[in-house]
């Protein structure tokens, strides 16, 4: 058989769809055809997830809904994404990472919060001591782990996990603030430093006490203690008004808005100011490290570049519908979604259908706030029977995007890649 | 071919194979056994079968690096070297391609 094309038919069939959609989108003129090559490639994120990995069976914990396993033992639990719909994130569907020996039976009558090391008076407070002595605030913030959305990388980072976009959600919490505790006990000039440490525990006593000090920024450096009186930093007590669950850190966690989940310690004890700056394990070598330089797909990076994961970055994520979803012929539809950043702000939310080529602007849902997401949407009228990929990505007020594709690290940090799903029109 | 090579290959085929494959079964056994008293303490198998779908290559590298990470930086128990190509052996064969 002679050579006909180097484009196979599923390539062109592909293509022409899409040159469908956008025609049928945006009423315009049929793709160029640099355009329709550069759409036949879209790949989406869920496309690399299930060429390494299977779906998620459901698992329940207390406290909890079905959630997505990633993990049963110590739980992982994933949020599906038709619970990321909303502002606010039920406690009940909440992610939850677990790591060590989670607390059980913690005494809320007998609870103390020691504050300690370098301050003039040590304190132990009762939760109704920190409910009653100090002023209570109240703050909306997305938590996300560092390790969100890594199985959308390729090749797979190192851990190995099968988790999407749900290690996410928006929550009011509402506690006391870290500054305030630190002033009533008096900072020392000695102080550097700040630890907060958390009571679950490892499985053998040889191995790491899970504990964290706010990463060190490395461009401008100062005094970390400085950066732990930020007084949007709180130890929180509820989560959208009530008690925070078990498997979120009851009966008190850190919360550090803009900042990544692993410094949200959970069913913290103690905080202690320290003479120096704190280097413990979860927060040196490969531990929530990410190198400040790119690495390319797949390959490693020498420990001397790793530095501790810091703020958050620009991340949109498409929550609805689901990726491969069937939609009807003429009924229309919105596509939802959440967008956040590092403590900036968003400024818009861009939608394409044609690959990248044209980017339409999304309707933005209110604004609760630096910390929290800020909801999208866009109408989606499907006139034609076809393959649809839709994709979106965020902009923040500085200007500040998201990448094509996803800067690779090994341990799959920080994934923010413009998200794109599939969607099936009969 | 010749009748005599033929009938060689053959009988080597088959009286090789099956050693092997029992010998495999074994250290598979043996893995499972390293893997119920060393690591099921903090992960159920779901952190196996989990992992995705990638050569035996990466596996033969990834798996060996784990067990040690584990024993040195989260004071798992005490493994020999031996043992480890065992554990490393059964963790392998569950997402390996070839």
């Amino acid at each position: 058989m002679g050579r006909v094309s180097s484009v196979s038919r599923r390539d062109v069939l592909r293509t022409l769809s899409l040159g469908g959609a956008a025609a049928a989108l945006a009423g315009g003129g049929v793709l160029t055809r640099p355009q329709r090559a550069q759409a036949a490639e879209t790949i989406t994120p869920y496309d690399i997830y299930r060429k390494y990995f299977d779906p998620k069976p459901l698992f329940t914990v207390s406290g909890k809904k079905p959630l997505l396993m990633v993990t049963d033992r110590p739980p992982n639990l994933e949020t599906p994404l038709k619970y990321l719909t909303t502002q606010i994130t039920p406690n009940d569907v909440f992610f939850l990472r677990g790591r060590l020996l989670d607390p059980t039976n913690v005494d809320a009558t007998a609870f103390r919060l020691k504050v300690a090391g370098e301050v003039t008076t040590e304190l132990s407070l009762s939760l109704h001591d920190l409910k009653t002595q100090f002023e209570q605030v109240n703050l909306m913030a997305v938590n996300q782990c560092s390790g969100n959305s890594l199985a959308f990388l390729d090749p797979p980072a190192s851990i190995g996990w099968p988790l999407g976009h749900g290690f996410m959600g928006c929550a009011v919490w509402t506690g006391v603030r870290v500054r305030d505790l630190l002033k009533k006990a008096g900072i020392k000039g000695s102080a550097r430093d700040v630890v907060f440490r958390g009571m679950d525990r490892p499985v053998f006593q040889k191995g790491p006490i899970y504990e964290k000090a706010l990463p060190t920024p490395n461009i401008h450096p100062r005094l970390d203690v400085d950066q732990t009186l930020n007084p949007d930093i709180l130890l929180a007590y509820e989560m959208n008004g009530e008690p925070v669950p078990h498997w979120n850190g009851y009966p008190l966690r850190l919360v550090i808005p803009a900042v990544y989940g692993t410094y949200w310690v959970k069913w913290v004890e103690s905080l202690t100011v320290l003479p120096n700056v704190y280097d413990g394990f979860w927060q040196r070598g490969y531990a929530y490290t990410v190198p400040t330089r790119l690495i390319p797909p797949g390959g490693p990076a020498p420990v001397s570049i790793m530095v501790p994961i810091s703020t958050f970055n620009v991340k949109s994520v498409i929550t609805s519908p689901d990726d491969s979803a069937t939609l009807r012929v003429n009924e229309p539809i919105e596509i939802k979604g959440v967008a956040f950043d590092g403590g900036v702000g968003i400024k818009e939310v861009h939608v394409s259908f044609d690959g990248g080529q044209n980017w339409h602007e999304a309707r933005l849902g209110r604004d609760m706030g630096k910390y929290a997401w800020r909801l999208w949407t866009y109408p989606f009228p499907p006139r034609q029977a076809g393959k649809y990929t839709v994709m979106a990505r965020a902009v923040n007020l500085r200007g500040e995007s998201q990448p094509m594709d996803p800067a690779w690290m090994p341990q799959g940090y920080m994934y923010n890649a413009v998200d794109a799903i599939n969607l099936y029109v009969a | 071919m010749n009748r005599t090579i033929r009938f060689l290959i053959a009988t080597l085929v088959l009286t090789t194979l099956p050693a092997s494959a029992q010998e495999k079964t074994a250290v598979l056994e043996e893995g499972k056994k390293l893997y119920d008293a060393k690591c099921a303490v903090c992960h159920s198998h779901r952190y196996i079968e989990m992992q995705p779908r990638r050569s035996r290559d990466y596996y033969e590298k990834f798996w060996p690096a784990e067990i040690t990470k584990m024993m040195n930086a989260y004071g798992a128990p005490e493994m020999s070297q031996e043992e480890v190509k065992k554990l490393a052996e059964y963790l392998t064969h569950f997402k390996a391609g070839n």
